[in-house]
């Protein structure tokens, strides 16, 4: 499991990770969040149904999927967390309507 | 001196796949890659293995793309079996999509024009009405008039076929050298062979063959020759990754295993620039999005260019260099398709010394005609 290296700061926002209330840093990322929460192995794949984890933690890989404000797909370790903002991990398949 | 029995020049899909055919039947095959700096058309393939559609005025291209087809399940699995890549092709059969009903109208006289040049050989497509698309690929748009439909057609991962490609060269003997520049390209005097220089470096080989795409035109000058290849800029999009919508493939979309969603192309003539614009990408969005409209629903993912390598009439060229017997020119625009033809079927020719049957109508003597096809 993750956890902070430093003690997080005072000014911490809350976000909603699948209902529940979670306080964060306010510089951090969706993804660094997750990975806090439930360890790195926190997706699944669209098709396959395979664990995935963030592997790259800088854009390019797609790894850290995850749905946020209730858009999926979205590229976790790119967005930073802000107060109020609705997380939810991302298993199996996206569809669309 | 002789350095190889063959010296293929380009080891894009094309080039690879030919040098595969020639190291497979025993030639002693050294093929010749470019820098990373060469337009790459391989890498930047939409991924159809399609056959319907194609070959008006043109016979033999047509059961050229068919033989082709036909081949790909066993050629792809012999080059997994090789390289242990696996290249996801599926004969998936493949939707033909018209926009609008005049596009509609003029694809039914296509289709028909191709069943009456195939005569009593027969072709396999069939139109469909806009409520058959919608059963094959559902979500299909109000502007989708109709279209057409072929078993024959599927997909295939490009990027996969060729680095399955690369890595079964070396299990039938052949050898790629990356990082090349041909300088020079000169027949061995008083005898057969040519003695092609790359980075400054003289190596001598019996048959060559010309497969560089675009540097073709180039390549081929240095015999004399002239190639009209020319580049043709596609664009293409890719979304998010999404559950499995489409089991078929079709012309303007694809749905790749993994999920994603492929949309294309433009075809722009813009020179050797084959980067994405606003313009170009906002047309693909469009096209994309009339036949699909769900698809203004997804996030794009990745965009990009690539150039295609065309000849004036879109067929391939396969000739041997007037004058100088055992040199080979093969360029195609559709190198993927192909594939499989000209690892078994092209390379055979070539190592026999004569392109006959079919092949012969692929020289670039057609240009010269005035009746030459423009449509392709």
């Amino acid at each position: 499991m993750l956890r902070y290296c430093t003690e997080p700061e005072s000014a911490a926002v809350t976000v909603m990770v699948e209902g529940r209330p979670v306080a964060a840093r306010s510089d951090e990322t969706v993804a660094a969040v997750l990975m806090r929460l439930f360890g790195a192995n926190y997706r699944t794949t669209s098709v396959g149904g395979v664990t995935r984890a963030p592997y790259c933690l800088m854009g390019v890989c797609f790894e850290c999927l995850a749905e946020v404000d209730g858009v999926p797909n979205r590229q976790a370790c790119l967005i930073t967390v802000s107060e109020g903002m609705a997380i939810v991990r991302q298993a199996g398949p996206v569809t669309v309507d | 001196m002789r350095h190889a029995d063959v010296i293929v020049c380009g080891a894009g899909v094309i080039g690879a796949a030919v040098a595969y055919g020639l190291a497979s039947l025993g030639r002693k095959t050294l093929v010749l890659d470019g820098p990373d700096t060469a337009p790459r058309a391989s890498r930047g393939n939409f991924g159809l293995v399609w056959v319907h559609g194609k070959g008006l005025g043109m016979r033999p291209y047509a059961r050229w793309s068919l033989a082709s087809a036909d081949l790909y399940a066993d050629f792809t699995a012999e080059l997994t079996a090789r390289s242990g890549v696996e290249c996801s092709y599926r004969r998936t059969g493949g939707v033909w999509l018209t926009l609008g009903e005049g596009e509609f109208a003029a694809h039914k006289q296509l289709i028909a024009r191709l069943h009456a040049e195939a005569g009593a050989e027969g072709y396999r497509a069939q139109l469909l009405g806009r409520d058959e698309i919608e059963r094959l690929m559902p979500g299909v748009g109000p502007s989708v008039a109709g279209g057409s439909w072929s078993e024959d057609d599927g997909e295939v991962s490009p990027l996969a076929l060729l680095r399955a490609l690369h890595g079964a060269l070396p299990t039938v003997g052949a050898v790629r050298r990356t990082g090349c520049t041909v300088s020079a390209i000169q027949p061995v005097p008083g005898g057969p062979g040519f003695e092609v220089t790359v980075n400054g470096e003289r190596l001598g080989c019996e048959l060559l063959v010309i497969a560089a795409g675009l540097g073709s035109r180039r390549l081929g000058a240095m015999l004399g020759m002239d190639v009209p290849v020319s580049p043709d800029r596609g664009q293409i999009l890719v979304t998010e990754r999404i559950a499995p919508r489409f089991s078929v493939t079709s012309n303007l979309v694809r749905q790749t295993p993994e999920g994603s969603i492929l949309i294309g192309a433009t075809s722009e003539q813009v020179g050797e620039d084959d980067r994405v614009d606003r313009a170009g990408l906002r047309n693909v969005a469009r096209l994309g999005t009339t036949a699909f409209p769900f698809l203004g629903r997804l996030r794009v993912v990745r965009s990009w260019g690539a150039l295609r390598v065309l000849t004036p009439d879109g067929y391939p060229i396969y000739e041997e260099v007037p004058g100088h017997a055992g040199a080979f020119v093969v360029t195609a625009h559709s190198g993927i398709t192909l594939a499989a033809a000209h690892a078994r079927r092209l390379a055979a020719a070539i190592a026999s010394g004569r392109l006959s049957g079919d092949l012969a109508a692929f020289t670039s003597a057609r240009f010269q005609s005035p009746h030459a096809a423009l449509l392709h």
